[in-house]
């Protein structure tokens, strides 16, 4: 399985990209299984299932935590058990884990929804998956924080979001460095809303990963359009340029793969 | 990040029983643990000495 994580700065475009990836593969016959590690979940809604009908880790952590507590029942079948009941299926057959948000004031931190987010990653890598998936996508919270997490150790490739601003491009510096400190060397930087080739090597120079391994994706208005709409961007806008642009994002990870 | 690193008799690397567990039990000749990748484990005989959140380590002795 090809694990893939979204990484940048807020709003530059990870959970768009990453649930148009997703899309593109599922509609080409892969299994795809996508975790949402952004407390701010917006990755079902993109993904056309509707806010309310997707359970997530954090608001059903005791029951979660009461299944962990059968510790000598096979952690396999307690893997099996958590993603048949805190997870949903889109009609493209997506699967979709939410990890959540805190679910109430001064309840602590996320680190316990991270670690099941980790285990469940960990089963459905596993042999004792039968699922089988060809690729899992994860999209994590704005900034660095979640590789510090460790919850992409042995990913095979960071998908890198940034814009062409020297604030974005700031924090995918830092992304990267503890991605490969981590072990990912695979980087590819997906530069958002760029308008020429120029701006894009001077954003990757600032980065620190070379033109090959940059991808540009110029500014378009269908983007906000299928947003507004609450639609899937493939479905709304097929030939948009942005589509086109991500297209090519999917085949830097294919060949690279 | 709030998973422990379980020691036994011990602080130094040699000691490590686990490492990023998150869950533990106390059964009555063993504690259990399970790590963030589902994976268990059993250290028979022994007791709980400390757990530090700060730290996120847990250390354990054996029973005499």
């Amino acid at each position: 399985m090809l694990k893939v994580i979204t990484t940048g700065k807020g709003g530059v475009g990870k959970t768009t990209t990453i649930s148009t990836l997703a899309t593109m593969m599922a509609r080409e016959g892969k299994r795809v299984i996508v975790l949402d590690t952004d407390p701010s979940m917006n990755l079902a809604m993109t993904l056309g299932l509707p806010y309310l009908d997707v359970p997530t880790i954090t608001e059903n952590k005791h029951e979660i935590s009461e299944e962990l507590d059968e510790m000598d029942e096979d952690p396999a079948m307690i893997g099996k058990r958590i993603i048949d009941d805190y997870s949903r299926v889109n009609r493209d057959g997506i699967r979709v884990i939410v990890m959540g948000a805190i679910p109430d004031e001064g309840n602590g931190c996320l680190c316990s929804a991270i670690s099941i987010m980790k285990m469940l990653l960990s089963y459905v890598d596993s042999d004792a998956c039968p699922d089988r998936y060809d690729i899992a996508f994860v999209d994590s919270q704005a900034g660095p924080e979640i590789l510090g997490r460790g919850l992409a150790k042995d990913f095979d490739c960071n998908l890198v979001m940034t814009e062409p601003t020297p604030k974005s491009a700031e924090v995918s510096r830092q992304v990267v460095a503890l991605a490969r400190n981590l072990g990912i060397d695979h980087n590819i930087l997906v530069i958002n809303k760029s308008e020429s080739e120029e701006d894009a090597r001077r954003i990757s120079s600032l980065v620190g990963v070379p033109d090959k391994d940059s991808i540009r994706v110029g500014y378009d208005h269908s983007v906000i359009d299928a947003d507004r709409q609450n639609v899937i961007l493939l479905d709304a806008f097929p030939d948009c340029k942005a589509v086109k642009d991500i297209a090519a994002v999917k085949a830097c990870l294919e060949k690279w793969r | 990040m709030c998973e422990f690193t379980v020691y036994l008799d011990g602080h130094g690397d040699e000691n490590i029983v686990a490492t990023n567990v998150i869950k533990s039990k106390v059964r009555p000749d063993y504690i259990s643990l399970m790590d963030s990748s589902g994976k268990t484990y059993r250290v028979e005989r022994a007791f709980i000495v400390k757990v530090d959140s700060i730290m996120a380590e847990m250390q354990l002795e054996s029973m005499a």
